[in-house]
């Protein structure tokens, strides 16, 4: 794999996903800020609640998105017909794929920022919770959602490179992949557990007293690693397997 | 005359659709081959097998002595019939882009062919008009100095004075020394005055492979109305 392809290829990608960044991201900030605005106006404190979870779970629509973008980044090549000209270049699958995952994960951590810090500010807001997310907070969310990203771009790119029933080999792709990630969970954790952890926040309330927040470093090493497995896997059938 | 390409026993199926069908042949350097055939006779498969962009589904292909892959597109330049171009991007930003890329890159060249052809710079891809970005592929192809260009119906789709400007002094201006061209197109007469050798197509397979000479001398007609007879 050549740097400067990489480098050349991401600047473009980086390019052609402004539009998204810049769209979800005003959005989750509205999100929040209308989620503020409310809790600012509440008289009652228990309509806290819903408010507060609407603002936790603003981080499903978040991970589903990223599945969703993995999917797009090689579908909006096909049918702009731009796959073409990308595999005209001498360039090789695996560096198309390495430039895109890339730019996912600077998609997953903008998007993860500004929700972490607009439920940071909303939580922070009673008196009776406070959080502080650490740089840890941002680092695990980000590989989680980025794992999401790169499960899609794998999918896409088995999709693509069938001829026939793409959907349909992709979809049970998608049911094989979930339960082998599952299962490389289950017989990984106690390795897992083995490893040190990290304090990903710091949490205090009336009721809980001060509380660090741990996680073991295992997860995150095992975002990381499943998410390269997917991206190498669908470099390999961009570079080996996919016709234009 | 040394092989640059060098087909033999090429198949390539789709399904249980044959696109070609057992293809042997061999070009050497500084030819201008036209392959020649309807919709659907598997000019355009038989370039993208070239360029590395299909694999064959038996037999063997090699260009330079290489399998084909990205490996061998840095010495080919391909221009394919589709409009594959990236519409968010403005002329400069494809061009400067692209160059990036590619070690035989003559901003020069490119200058000139722009300039030639009338495309202004600061134009988004998606504002040109069907003509100027048939006109843009040939400037992108053309701008690199390589030992090979392959061109997939670059006329095809595109107003008369495009494809005037694109045949009658692009290839024959521009064309760079000792380069071979393989060019498919289904407009002959337009193109026939090129053509060193002719191959022509037909359901995947090849039906004739002769220099453009001797296929005039032995039917005692034009390119143009061989192709007529064949396919008429």
């Amino acid at each position: 794999m050549k740097l400067k392809n990489i480098a050349n290829l991401f600047q473009k990608d980086l390019k052609a996903s402004r539009g998204w960044l810049i769209f979800v991201s005003i959005g989750i900030v509205l999100i929040n800020l209308y989620i503020w605005l409310k809790l600012s106006s509440l008289e009652i404190p228990e309509m806290r609640d819903p408010l507060m979870l609407l603002s936790a779970s603003v981080i499903f629509p978040i991970i589903i998105l990223m599945f969703v973008r993995g999917i797009s980044v090689l579908k909006s090549e096909r049918d702009n017909r731009t796959l073409e000209y990308l595999k005209a270049l001498p360039v090789s699958g695996f560096e198309i794929i390495t430039s895109k995952t890339l730019v996912l994960a600077i998609e997953a951590l903008v998007y993860v920022f500004f929700f972490i810090v607009g439920f940071a500010i909303n939580l922070n807001m009673d008196s009776n919770i406070s959080m502080r997310p650490n740089v840890w907070s941002f680092i695990y969310l980000t590989a989680f959602v980025w794992l999401f990203a790169t499960m899609g771009l794998m999918l896409q790119a088995i999709g693509m490179s069938a001829r026939r029933y793409g959907k349909i080999i992709g979809f049970l792709s998608f049911i094989a992949i979930s339960w082998i990630t599952n299962k490389l969970f289950e017989v990984l954790q106690p390795l897992i557990d083995k490893l040190p952890s990290v304090s990903v926040l710091f949490l205090s309330s009336e009721t809980l007293g001060d509380n660090e927040q741990p996680i073991s470093l295992g997860i995150l090493i095992l975002f990381v690693v499943v998410s390269v497995i997917y991206a190498v896997a669908a470099g390999a059938i961009i570079e080996n397997k996919m016709e234009v | 005359m040394k092989g640059l390409i060098e087909i033999d026993g090429l198949t390539k199926r789709y399904g249980r659709t044959i696109a070609l069908g057992n293809i042997s042949m061999e070009v050497g350097e500084g030819e201008i081959v036209g392959i020649l055939g309807p919709n659907g006779s598997g000019k355009s498969t038989l370039l993208k097998v070239i360029a590395g962009l299909v694999r064959p589904s038996s037999g063997r292909v090699t260009v330079f002595g290489m399998k084909p892959g990205h490996g061998v597109r840095k010495l080919l330049a391909y221009m394919s019939e589709n409009d594959y171009l990236y519409r968010w991007m403005t002329v400069k930003e494809l061009v400067e882009w692209t160059s990036k890329f590619h070690d035989n890159w003559s901003m020069d060249k490119t200058q000139a062919l722009l300039e030639f052809f009338d495309i202004d710079w600061g134009l988004k891809v998606a504002n040109l008009s069907r003509g100027m970005r048939g006109r843009l592929k040939v400037a992108l192809a053309f701008s690199r100095e390589v030992p090979l260009y392959l061109l997939d119906e670059p006329l095809s789709g595109i107003d008369a004075a495009s494809r005037s400007k694109i045949l009658d002094i692009l290839i024959r201006e521009y064309r760079p020394e000792n380069s071979t061209i393989l060019l498919s197109t289904h407009l002959v007469m337009e193109a026939e005055s090129l053509f060193d050798r002719a191959i022509f197509l037909k359901n995947g397979e090849k039906i004739i492979d002769e220099a453009a000479e001797n296929l005039r001398d032995r039917y005692g007609a034009s390119i143009n109305n061989i192709f007529i007879q064949i396919y008429g």
